[in-house]
């Protein structure tokens, strides 16, 4: 061994001393505050339970404190269930309660029974953050009607406190000289599993798997429009938003980046009408430069000041708007899916390509952004076969595939931001040099301009503010949020200021301001635009792991509801599978918030570290990248600090 | 005057018997114990009294039985009383309630009455008596009209006492003795369990404790015929 070499040995063991010490400190300081005695008391808490919220909204306690709990409904009857302890009841009008308990009968089976009590008492024995949940369908907003038991000392929160602390550490001291790490040769999927490419490369491989969810979607349609109009209850709530919506931010997006664009059964008719064909592919020999295809329709181009995803940014944030109306509603659901299949319609009888998936779809635009991260990309196998081909096919469509209806290049795509996963290239190009390759998450690394820096924004405080509106206890914001209901416009407006505002303005100006001063401290290491543009994708994994954790307990808590509504899907009184009136009783709920913030840590890790890998063009110097990455890893903290306290806290 | 002194002595001696035996007898005879329940949320209200007993003449006109309501709610739940025995319904609610009773040996409707008024039922035969609201479906109370005063209800621990002298002071019942040395049958009764009889003996000086452990299903009825 080299003197240089074992010198680099000892810093590294060094390193991972440090990283050791500063896990045994985040672990030991908040179980020396655990430790801390303290005299435990009786509280008696006079709890008024009213549409959508709870008085007061959080109970903070002592642990071994026992509590004598009051309640009485100022409208309808609603209920409440502790995550995490074996306290349930009913709570009506005028004091008067039902508590719920159990016992095991002599068959061996649990049995419950309802009792009629005025208060219940119990004793806090567990420390933590702990909701308490609605459990009668007392109105539109009712699956969002909780409130918080906080049991002090809350070590889960003070514990994710400290180990984020020790994780951005343990990147800035893993990551600033990550060029020693070597670069690992592409997986290509489709060399390890031939199959898979074959089946790609049939005609009608994109059809069929469309159609059974063509099928499944449309006929939630005809249940949000028809079935039962308490969201709840309803086949399409349930299971766009809660089962579609977490998988695609859970599994989907994580793994396959826009998978789901391959299968969205919205644009399909207007795409089949275009081709005038459901899977064969119509080529027409062209002496000339051009499309091999001809389409129904007028074939404009888009303007070109419009190819970006702003106005995806704007109706993005204008659907945002109606959320908590959007996902309790079935009716405003339909509709959405009605106006996106019109001007799906529209859009594809006027011009080329797919101009609704790009450049208008809501959804689209942060799934182009996040997709950029997913651990699986569509490339060119060899970059030098797509330059010295001349036809182009993948591009312009060929006697296999259709043109790229997404209006990519595969020869010379490097993100996956744009790339719909429709697999015409696979199939049109005749040198198959297609590859579909695995790849380490957070891989593409590179922000093209500011309306996808913005996208990465708005996603993020559209995360804290459903966070804040839809899992927070605070019943004013959701009768502020539920305009329709509420019928109180001032509040509402001032909602909307505030996620506007800070979608728009607040969050945008400080990361630009952020992306600055960043680049004087590395000593102007690139021009602004670039380095803010770099330095902004470490918020896309802080963004897709804050959207899985917000996303974890609508099916951790509403899972009932899905096997609910299988048995019973207009909400008619069916009950096909026996499971229609399955009971509320939460999977692990007492387990939520730290799973959260296990997800939020890994959020900050993969944030931090891919901020740091995606300045390796700029910056060479492991210390001008600590100056560079300092501020943007602060920001990314707060932002899941702010997170933590929401979910934890 | 000897004479005179003899029957002082005897008088005395005769007196001091007296007092050896009556406190003799205010020790004995006391049942005690708790109650183990699977299938209740707590093994309070649950009756606990003896089918025969020896009888106790007691002033009944000063006893104060209350079944009160409030809230929505009769107070107490359970109500054990003696034959007899007269029980006042105040309404200390803000809301009109009809309280009726259907069962077969306590038969009544007291019609419908404002908060602030207070109706009266005297109850002569034995039996359960489960009260109910005509205005307000969820509440229910039983009245457990008893042939004796040996009886007690558990508390939320489920711990009875049997006699039970919180429950006379409460009620203004004149001090009742405690029970004679012998053989008794004491029996349970909830609305939701299932009844239970137990053989005691009561020694001759000092209390006797008994555990019960009672589950879910149909009560029994007080008395069989």
């Amino acid at each position: 061994m080299t003197g240089k070499m074992r010198l680099k040995h000892n810093t590294k063991r060094k390193r991972y001393l440090v990283i050791l010490l500063g896990l045994v400190l985040a672990v030991a300081i908040p179980m020396i505050i655990r430790a801390i005695p303290h005299e435990a008391k009786t509280r008696v808490i006079n709890l008024k339970a009213q549409k959508y919220g709870y008085s007061p909204e959080r109970m903070v306690v002592n642990r071994g404190d026992t509590l004598i709990i009051k309640p009485t409904s100022l409208d309808v009857t609603h209920g409440f269930y502790l995550d995490g302890y074996p306290v349930e009841f009913i709570i009506k009008q005028q004091g008067v309660a039902f508590q719920k308990y159990s016992w095991e009968g002599e068959d061996g089976k649990i049995k419950t029974d309802w009792d009629k009590v005025s208060e219940i008492e119990f004793t806090a024995d567990k420390a933590g953050k702990f909701i308490f949940r609605c459990t009668q369908t007392c109105g539109n907003l009712h699956p969002f009607m909780t409130g918080e038991l906080i049991v002090r000392p809350n070590t889960p929160y003070h514990l994710m406190i400290s180990l984020s602390l020790w994780v951005v550490l343990s990147v800035f001291l893993l990551y600033r000289n990550r060029g020693e790490i070597e670069k690992r040769e592409p997986f290509n999927l489709f060399e390890r599993i031939p199959w898979l490419k074959r089946l790609l490369k049939l005609r009608g491989f994109h059809f069929f798997v469309i159609l059974p969810n063509f099928v499944v979607f449309y006929l939630f349609i005809l249940s949000a429009l028809w079935g039962s109009p308490v969201g709840n209850r309803n086949i399409a709530i349930i299971f766009v938003w809660i089962l579609w919506w977490f998988a695609l931010k859970a599994i989907v997006v994580p793994l396959g980046g826009r998978l789901w664009c391959m299968i969205c059964p919205l644009p399909a008719p207007a795409e089949w009408l275009g081709r005038k064909s459901f899977t064969a592919v119509r080529y027409i020999q062209k002496p000339f430069k051009g499309l091999h295809h001809r389409f129904l329709g007028l074939q404009k181009n888009w303007p070109k000041a419009l190819r970006n995803i702003w106005l995806q940014n704007i109706l993005f944030l204008s659907m945002i708007s109606f959320g908590i109306i959007l996902i309790t509603r079935p009716v405003a659901t339909a509709i959405v899916f009605l106006v996106i299949l019109a001007m799906t319609f529209l859009l594809g009888v006027i011009f080329r390509q797919r101009i609704f998936c790009l450049y208008m779809c809501p959804v689209g635009g942060f799934l182009g952004t996040y997709s950029s991260a997913s651990v699986t990309a569509l490339r060119a196998v060899d970059p030098e076969v797509c330059r010295k081909h001349k036809e182009k096919c993948c591009y312009v469509g060929g006697e296999g595939g259709w043109a790229c209806p997404w209006n990519q290049y595969i020869g010379n795509m490097d993100r996956n931001n744009y790339c719909g996963f429709c697999t015409e290239c696979i199939k049109s190009c005749p040198k198959d040099n297609i590859g579909l390759f695995l790849r380490p998450f957070g891989s593409d690394r590179v922000l093209k301009g500011y309306d996808e820096m913005f996208n990465v924004l708005i996603m993020l405080v559209v995360a804290i503010a459903f966070s804040i509106t839809m899992l927070g206890p605070w019943g004013f914001i959701k009768e502020a949020a539920n305009v329709t209901e509420s019928g109180k416009l001032i509040p509402y407006f001032i909602y909307l200021a505030c996620i506007w505002g800070s979608a728009l303005l607040i969050f945008p100006g400080l990361f630009i301001w952020i992306g600055r001063v960043s680049n004087r401290l590395s000593g102007f290491s690139a021009d602004h635009r670039t380095m803010t543009l770099r330095l902004s994708y470490a918020l896309i994994p802080v963004g897709i792991f804050a959207w899985i954790a917000f996303s974890l307990p609508s099916v951790m808590v509403n899972y009932n509801y899905i096997l609910g509504v299988l048995s019973d899907p207009l909400g008619l009184g069916w009950d096909l599978f026996g499971t229609a009136d399955f009971p509320f009783e939460p999977f692990y709920p007492e387990w939520i918030p730290t799973i959260q913030g296990v997800i939020l840590l890994a959020g900050l890790y993969f944030g931090i570290s891919r901020g740091f890998m995606g300045l390796d063009p700029l910056i060479e110097d492991g210390s001008v990248k600590v100056k560079a990455m300092l501020l943007p890893s602060v920001f990314a903290f707060l932002v899941i600090q702010v997170l933590m306290k929401l979910y934890l806290g | 005057m000897k004479k005179y002194n003899i029957y002082l002595i005897s008088i005395i001696f005769a007196a001091f018997v007296l007092l050896l035996y009556i406190p003799g007898a205010a020790v004995a005879g006391k049942i005690t114990g708790a109650v183990k329940v699977k299938g209740l949320r707590a093994p309070a209200d649950i009756l606990v009294y003896l089918t025969k007993a020896p009888s106790v003449s007691v002033d009944l006109s000063k006893t104060k039985f209350v079944m009160d309501q409030q809230n929505l709610t009769f107070l107490p739940h359970v109500l054990p009383i003696p034959v007899g025995a007269t029980v006042l319904f105040p309404n200390n609610d803000k809301v009109d309630h009809n309280v009726f009773s259907l069962s077969r040996s306590n038969k009544f409707n007291l019609g419908s009455y404002k908060p602030g008024e207070r109706k009266t039922i005297r109850f002569d035969k034995p039996g359960i008596v489960e009260l109910r609201c005509d205005l307000h479906a969820e509440m229910i109370a039983y009245i457990l009209v008893l042939q004796n005063l040996y009886f007690a209800v558990t508390d939320a621990k489920g711990q009875f006492e049997i006699p039970d002298t919180e429950y006379s002071a409460k009620y203004c019942i004149p001090k009742i003795e405690n029970l004679p040395s012998g053989k008794y049958t004491v029996k349970t009764w909830h609305e939701k369990l299932k009844t239970e009889k137990q053989e005691v003996v009561v020694p001759d000086n000092g209390d006797v404790s008994i555990q019960w452990n009672l589950t879910r299903g149909t009560p029994g009825v007080l008395y069989k015929r």
